[in-house]
């Protein structure tokens, strides 16, 4: 066959393949994303999001959990971010290729690895009981700082190994020093990468259950945590609860759509602040190579 | 600036305040639903406001002896080991019972069988049936329900059809009754044993086999215990914690009439006003101190 | 300092004494929190392997690793054997990995080569967005949707097994792979692409044979952060795969992984118990068994690079 024919073929293959991986990807997103869509969104209202639950949790609202979720969250990220991001740009620019540096990357992808419910454990035994800080949003937000630890690690690291050694070498050459060239060439140039990992970061944080399960989630308060020593009610938690431990099934269950189309909403809009950076950064990267 | 601060300061000493005072509850599933109805009523007269958490009746006695709870939901008796392990912690618990529950046998609708005896149960949840055409149904592999070892209904039906034999390895571990019940809905060859409270709102969706010719839903075949498989409903308490008089006050509440209307309400057979002081004479002097 | 000097624009001065102490104070913060993070992600591998070792003390290694039966509770005689919450998550791990690692290349490439502008990013952002759909939600998804579909499908009861489970981490652990794999293959620079082409290959060429393996490194590192997840998924395989203790003999069998395992009962458990250092165990093995997988993944990169 004409090798030219041959080509064009394997490269409609090609195309094939990717959109329909691409199509399995979207559609399956979408499919669950409309079931979940169409049976909560009956349940949003005012008093669904700003009031309490009430009559056993099958009326009300679910304010106290998107409360509690929202501060776990931001706890978690306020702990990750900035800690991920520096142990990123050190590993990547400061430290040394040795046998030292090779087993912390291998720690730290091996923490990856961790199931969420071991997180809880240490969570559990580190900072509710060691360090005497109880069952509260700080242990909790703790806890699920160290879960997504490593993705925002990682992300980092690779962003900035991306970046073509020659920027580093232009800008030494241009008479930068190294902390410079990183804020200023660096960190801009792998700026998309590092925030893809804080927008997964987020996204997991707020919605993970086991991890939270023994530091500080609650099914039933009364009232919103005071401050980050109390105990929060989460929304994966309630969804969870909601939907293989309440007795009147069918009443809750719409409840549990509603919360988790709020759970959705909630992490849209806190990562929609990484998500325009990272737009704003790919722009500022691209145009300026 | 000093005034707001004062407020802030204010606000948060009061909704502290107001989360310590609280009374915490945990444990068993089954009771979950009870023991909110109660907590929301009890809050209604005294104000005084109760967290109730699931877990599991395990779960809750476990957090009891660790001394992170007031009072343990269970739908089983407290086990010597756990008895011993309390002991050996200085812990001193007491126990209430609140009030009976039966266990109903649930199937598919799709499935003729009618009754069973325990014998066949037995058989049934130890693996030694595995068809329905065993027991004089249609020929279609039994799908093995039932709870996880946390579960104080798991450990009842094990000690009282089982003769403490082991589970049938094939049989799946649900993480509430509620999912077992949403469970067999779907499943034609399916089995389970849920309390009946679980069984309010799913009229015509799940079918109640006899055991025994007994209905579980016939309250005299429960209470003179022609209906084998009924159990108490208990919650645990501390010396230490009884101490408290929120906790005092809640089992007068729970243990009167307004209180057994609220069991009777939420599914459960109430022990009735003079039958709970006899069960309970134990406890009766020390809640009336 | 400003990002990028603008023409005209006036700069602020800073002597450079100024910039090298900002320099030395940057590098001690670095490596500071550089140590902090390793003490901290150490100090979690040192509990782990603390809270087991009195289990392994009292139990003893071969049973638990090699038991075919795990009943902690038993009435009749406690078993610790983890071989069938091993399969389990075996199991579910591989059969995962082998639906999103292709489909998460696929997409990514898409992503990154073959569709542009504000659509695209578009795309790319709702599904970032229904990515964040949390654990509890896809295993209640697993319930209700695609376990009576599977059951339909295969014939079977219902679909509480391991197939249910693999398609439901598959569907956590692709938005990890296809994020960082676009990432990457997005960073490769544009020169490379059009090299390759003006040499006289297609543009499906171009990326099988210059692209993809340029971004052969981040493509991987999404491979690694994907299994990880895979292997460590808890409440979605709790909640969907029927938590069976039977050694599962098909895909078609209900599944008990080892993190399930640990969520379930770890919250019974009187902590010092013997089950309760039991279950630290488990996640200890699950620790090994991620760390080999690592170092067999390490091996392969240094061959390829």
């Amino acid at each position: 066959m004409h090798i030219i024919n041959k080509k064009i073929i394997i490269e409609k293959i090609g195309i094939i393949l990717v959109s329909l991986s691409t199509l399995i990807v979207i559609s399956s997103l979408i499919i669950i994303f409309y079931d979940i869509l169409v049976k909560g969104i009956d349940k949003i209202s005012f008093e669904f999001l700003f009031t309490f639950p009430k009559k056993n949790m099958t009326e009300g609202g679910i304010y106290p959990a998107i409360i509690g979720t929202l501060y776990v969250t931001i706890v978690s990220v306020i702990f990750s971010v900035p800690f991920g991001i520096t142990a990123g740009i050190y590993l990547s620019e400061y430290s040394k290729e040795n046998k030292f540096t090779t087993l912390i990357r291998t720690t730290i992808k091996n923490l990856a690895g961790i199931p969420s419910i071991v997180y809880g454990l240490f969570g559990l035994g580190i900072f509710v009981t060691g360090m005497k800080i109880g069952e509260s949003v700080l242990s909790a937000g703790l806890t699920l700082g160290l879960l997504v630890l490593p993705v925002i690690i990682t992300t980092t690291e690779e962003a900035l190994k991306r970046v073509p050694e020659s920027y580093r070498d232009a800008s030494i050459g241009l008479g930068a020093t190294k902390w410079q060239t990183i804020k200023k060439v660096l960190i801009p140039s792998a700026g998309p990468g590092i925030m893809t990992g804080i927008i997964l970061s987020i996204g997991r944080a707020a919605g993970e259950t086991a991890p939270i399960l023994f530091t500080g989630a609650a099914f039933y308060l009364h009232t919103l945590p005071g401050s980050i020593f109390d105990k929060f009610m989460a929304l994966p938690y309630h969804i969870f609860a909601l939907s293989t431990q309440h007795a009147q099934l069918s009443k809750v269950r719409p409840i549990a759509y509603g919360a988790t189309l709020i759970l959705i909403f909630l992490v849209f809009m806190l990562s929609s602040i990484a998500f325009f950076l990272r737009l704003k950064l790919r722009k500022i990267s691209e145009g300026n190579l | 600036m000093k005034k707001i601060i004062a407020v802030i300061a204010i606000a948060f000493g009061i909704a502290i305040y107001a989360q310590k005072k609280a009374v915490e509850i945990a444990g068993s599933d089954t009771m979950l639903e009870l023991a909110q109805a109660l907590a929301e009523d009890f809050a209604k007269e005294t104000g005084i406001e109760i967290n109730v958490g699931g877990g599991g009746s395990g779960t809750g006695i476990a957090r009891l002896i660790n001394d992170t709870v007031d009072i343990a939901n269970s739908s089983r008796e407290i086990k010597d080991k756990e008895k011993k392990l309390a002991e050996e912690k200085g812990v001193k618990i007491y126990e209430v019972k609140l009030g009976i529950d039966a266990i109903a046998i649930i199937t598919n609708p799709k499935n003729s069988v009618k009754n069973l005896t325990v014998e066949q149960l037995a058989a049934i949840y130890k693996g030694e049936v595995t068809n329905w055409k065993q027991v004089g149904g249609p020929n279609i592999a039994i799908s093995l329900y039932g709870r996880q070892n946390n579960s104080g209904t798991y450990i009842f039906f094990r000690e009282h059809i089982l003769n403490n034999q082991n589970y049938s390895p094939k049989m799946m571990g649900m993480n509430g009754s509620a999912q077992i019940v949403e469970a067999i809905k779907n499943d034609k060859g399916g089995i389970g044993y849920v309390g009946i409270g679980y069984l309010n709102d799913v009229k015509g969706q799940v079918k109640i086999v006899t055991v025994n010719n007994m209905m579980p839903t016939d309250e005299k075949a429960v209470l003179s215990a022609k209906y084998p498989i009924a159990r108490f409903l208990f919650q645990y308490v501390s010396d230490k914690r009884l101490e408290r008089e929120e906790i005092r006050r809640f089992y007068k509440f729970a243990l009167s009439k307004k209180g057994q209307d609220i069991v009777k309400m939420t599914g459960f057979y109430p022990l009735g006003e003079k039958k709970a002081k006899e069960l309970n004479k134990e406890v009766f002097p020390l809640i009336n101190k | 300092m400003p990002l990028f000097i603008r023409e005209g624009q006036m700069i602020k001065y800073k002597s450079t004494e100024k910039i090298l102490r900002i320099d030395k104070i940057a590098k001690s913060i670095f490596t500071i929190s550089g140590i902090i993070i390793i003490s901290i992600l150490m100090a979690i591998m040192i509990f782990l392997l603390k809270e087991s070792i009195p289990f392994f003390k009292e139990h003893g290694v071969i049973d638990f690793l090699f038991g075919t039966s795990w009943d902690p509770t038993s009435g009749v005689e406690e078993k610790y054997g983890i071989i069938p919450l091993f399969i389990s998550t075996l199991m579910v791990s591989v059969g995962s990995l082998v639906i999103s690692m292709p489909i998460g290349i696929g997409a990514a490439i898409f992503f990154s080569e073959y569709s542009k502008g504000k659509i695209s990013d578009f795309i790319r952002y709702i599904m970032e967005i229904l990515s964040s759909i949390p654990s509890v939600v896809i295993g209640f998804i697993g319930i209700t949707l695609i376990g009576p579909f599977l059951a339909e499908l295969t014939g079977t009861n219902n679909g509480f097994n391991a197939i249910n489970g693999s398609i439901l981490v598959a569907l956590m652990t692709l938005p990890t792979i296809i994020s960082i794999s676009t990432d990457a293959l997005k960073d490769v620079p544009k020169d490379m692409r059009d090299a390759s082409i003006s040499l006289g290959s297609t543009k499906w060429e171009a990326i099988i044979k210059i692209v993809v393996p340029y971004a052969k490194r981040g493509i991987f590192a999404s491979f690694m952060l994907g299994v990880g997840r895979a292997i460590g998924e808890t409440m979605t395989v709790v909640m969907a795969t029927g938590n069976a203790p039977a050694i599962p003999k098909t895909f078609l069998d209900s599944v008990r992984t080892m993190t399930a395992n640990i969520a379930i009962e770890m919250g019974e458990v009187p902590i010092g118990s013997k089950h309760y250092h039991a279950l630290f165990a488990i996640g200890f093995v699950l620790f090994i068994i991620t760390l080999l997988v690592n170092l067999l993944s390490n091996k392969i990169t240094k061959r390829k690079i």
